[in-house]
Formats: C-alpha cells, sequence, structure tokens
C-alpha cells in the first residue's frame, strides 16, 4: 500500500495581507484537525499525540502567504503520514484506507461528521444491533448482553463477527 | 476464542474505554479494526479538543518556536497579539474554545514590572514587626495600593496583590508562601513571579518597604 511520505515545504506567493502568523493558523486550524484525526483513531490518547505531531512538524515548514484551505490540506497530509507510522509501528500494517475523494467531497464544517449508516445497513439486525451498542453507546458487554438477551460470553463473540462481517462487506463495496 | 479473536477483542475494549489500542499485529483483521475505529469515532461527544490540550499544544508550539531555528528563518512568523482578526475569532468560538484562554496562552507576558514608584509618594505604616514575622502574611490598602508585605530571605518585602491577569485582589496563602488568585486557578511566589499554570502572567509590582522603629511602612501615592 502507498504510504503517504511527508510532503515538502509548502510555498506559496501572493495575499501579502494575510496574516499568517502560526499563532493564527494554529487557532484556527486546531480543532478541525483534531476532529479529522479523531475520526480516524476513535480515543482521545492518540487523537491528541497525533494532533501534537502534526503541528510540531507542518508549522515550521510552512511558508507564508498560504491560504486556509492549502494550510488545511496541508495539514491532513501531514497527519496521515503520522497517523501512518503509528499504525505501523503498533500494528505492523497501514490499518487506514485514506480516502482522499471522501475527505475532498465533505465540506469543512461536516469534516468531522462520521457516517456509519454505510457499515451498518445490511447487516442482520443482531450484528447493527451490538455494534451499535458497543460502539455508539459505549456499553459494556455486560450491558449489551442484557439490552440483547443473550449471554455475556454470547455478546462478546457476536461484536466480533459483526465487525468482521461488516469489515468485508465494507471491502467488496470499496473493489465493487 | 481464538488468539486473533482476543486481539480484536482487546482492540474494540481499549477503543470503547477511550484507551490507545494495545500493541498488537493485525493479523487479517486490518479491516475489522478498521471499522471499529470508524464505528467508536462516530459515537456522541469526544471529537471535540478538550481546552487543556489545547493550551499545552500552544506551549508546546510557543517553546519549539522559540527554541528551534527553523522557525525563525524565513517562513512562518510569531507575531505578538495585537488584536485577533475576526475570521479567527469566529472560527475559534465555533470550535468551542475561549479566544481569551487561546489568545493569554500565546500571549507573552511584558518584561520586568519592577517597583512600584509614585510619582508623589508618601510612607504610610501599614503593619508592625510582629505581624510580618517569617510565615505571616500581611494585607494592606494604602494610597490606593492594595498589597501585602511579609519576610522574606530575613527581609521585610511588600508586593502589589493586584492579580496582573484581570486585577482581582490576591488572597494571602501563608503556609504555602503563595498569593492566591480568587478568579483563576493561578498564583504567585512571594517574589512576585507568577506559579507556572494556565496562564502566563506578568509578576507583581513590588512596594518599597522600610521599618521605622517597630513599624512597617510602605511607599505609596500621597493621598493628602
Amino acid at each position: 500500500m502507498a504510504v503517504p511520505e511527508s510532503p515538502p515545504p509548502l510555498r506559496v506567493v501572493g495575499a501579502p495581507d494575510r496574516p499568517n502568523d502560526w499563532e493564527t493558523v494554529y487557532q484556527e486550524h486546531v480543532a478541525p484537525l483534531y476532529r479529522y484525526v479523531y475520526s480516524r483513531t476513535g480515543n482521545t490518547p492518540d487523537a491528541e499525540d497525533v494532533t501534537s505531531t502534526t503541528f510540531l512538524r507542518a508549522l515550521p515548514r510552512l511558508r507564508s502567504d498560504v491560504s486556509a484551505a492549502e494550510i488545511r490540506a496541508y495539514l491532513r497530509t501531514t497527519a496521515r503520514s503520522v497517523l501512518a507510522d503509528v499504525w505501523r509501528q503498533r500494528h505492523g500494517t497501514v490499518l487506514m484506507e485514506f480516502d482522499e475523494q471522501r475527505d475532498a467531497a465533505q465540506p469543512p464544517e461536516r469534516e468531522h461528521e462520521v457516517d456509519v449508516s454505510p457499515i451498518l445497513d445490511g447487516l442482520p439486525d443482531n450484528y447493527r444491533s451490538v455494534l451499535e451498542f458497543r460502539f455508539l453507546r459505549g456499553y459494556s458487554i455486560r450491558e449489551t448482553a442484557a439490552a440483547m438477551g443473550v449471554s455475556v460470553a454470547n455478546a462478546k463473540v457476536l461484536q466480533l463477527r459483526a465487525l468482521r462481517r461488516a469489515a468485508a462487506a465494507g471491502v467488496r463495496d470499496v473493489e465493487g | 476464542m481464538s488468539k486473533a479473536d482476543r486481539r480484536l477483542a482487546r482492540f474494540v475494549k481499549a477503543l470503547i474505554a477511550n484507551r490507545r489500542p494495545p500493541r498488537s499485529p493485525a493479523g487479517d483483521d486490518s479491516a475489522a479494526m478498521q471499522t471499529a475505529t470508524r464505528l467508536r469515532a462516530a459515537h456522541p461527544g469526544g471529537s471535540t479538543p478538550s481546552p487543556a490540550f489545547v493550551d499545552t499544544l500552544a506551549r508546546q508550539l510557543r517553546e519549539a518556536s522559540d527554541h528551534e531555528p527553523g522557525w525563525t528563518e524565513a517562513g512562518i512568523r510569531r507575531r505578538r497579539f495585537l488584536a485577533g482578526g475576526l475570521a479567527t475569532v469566529a472560527a475559534s468560538v465555533a470550535a468551542g474554545i475561549g479566544v481569551e484562554r487561546i489568545r493569554e496562552v500565546l500571549t507573552e507576558p511584558a518584561s520586568g514590572a519592577g517597583s512600584i514608584q509614585p510619582y508623589i509618594s508618601a510612607w504610610v505604616k501599614v503593619a508592625t514587626l510582629a505581624e510580618v514575622t517569617p510565615g505571616k502574611i500581611k494585607q494592606f490598602s494604602a494610597g490606593g495600593v492594595q498589597g501585602v508585605v511579609f519576610t522574606l530571605d530575613g527581609e521585610i518585602r511588600g508586593l502589589s496583590a493586584v492579580c496582573t491577569h484581570q486585577g482581582c485582589t490576591l488572597v494571602p496563602e501563608p503556609a504555602q508562601n503563595r498569593l492566591v488568585c480568587p478568579c483563576h486557578p493561578m498564583s504567585f511566589n512571594l517574589t512576585g513571579a507568577a506559579n507556572p499554570g494556565d496562564y502566563r502572567l506578568n509578576p507583581l509590582p513590588a512596594v518599597q518597604t522600610r521599618v521605622n522603629s517597630d513599624s512597617v511602612e510602605v511607599l505609596v501615592p500621597a493621598w493628602t
């Protein structure tokens, strides 16, 4: 799989009135970038680490007078490269398919909204339920088992089967 | 459960507990892990950075921009905050982050508060020696100055007791050798320097003191 390399420094000339000191860049981009990273990590410690590393790496390389859209793209490219490093070290692979088209199609104000209907739609009801209880509501295995009227051991296995089925369906969608 | 099952179950458990997933090979489950991550990221709440994180990273970036040469060359520059641009304010507000907070973290304090030098001044008694023995802090209000006097390193000293952040009157905590701001989680030590905390603040101005027989006097504006 192609892994994004660290992008070269960005140098764009023009718009001299643009206040591209790093404080302004940081204020404008920290929350959107964090949401972007969170949507690809699903947990706070990783989201914070990757966001920090991204800013520390990208800000010194930003040249003056770059548009907000270009900065946003540059930060995301850098973040993807940082994420790829994390996954390679932790899981020996790059987990994510970086869906550039999806990123580009998403308007900035909706970029952090993760649409899970493609994942859940088409799953059998009990698979769909176990994933909703566990991931969207954050139920424990025990709570999930109680809500679904199954044993704890059953709920534990069910969540794994549901994940694998959903993943396989997702892969088919991409390839199909 | 197979080994792969246990591995994937641990991955899921960590995500739902909002922890870093443990180090383990993805094996055949890399797509399942990806799906789990996507699903978890969609749960309500959690996708907004905490103010503490935003502050801490701002400090790290400032440190880096001060000390790493790459920052000071032709590239992006630092500036002191004079006035936040409207777009910036709107973006930060939309992000749910107090603009004031970020601005304060990023704003450098001016250096050297020095001591209060009133244009027309007078020595005013504010305490007895017994009130400023080591371990005590005596508050005073004299000539328009809110301050404290105390003994530090065998010397009687005075400090303004007005927080350099937003002007709240500081509360002495003699047991901790500090003055605490009632408005925000900040305090100052008895040299006048702000203790590390959520904001970078100017030090407190000193108030000149002298001992006159058994009285402690301070030099304050002469209001006659």
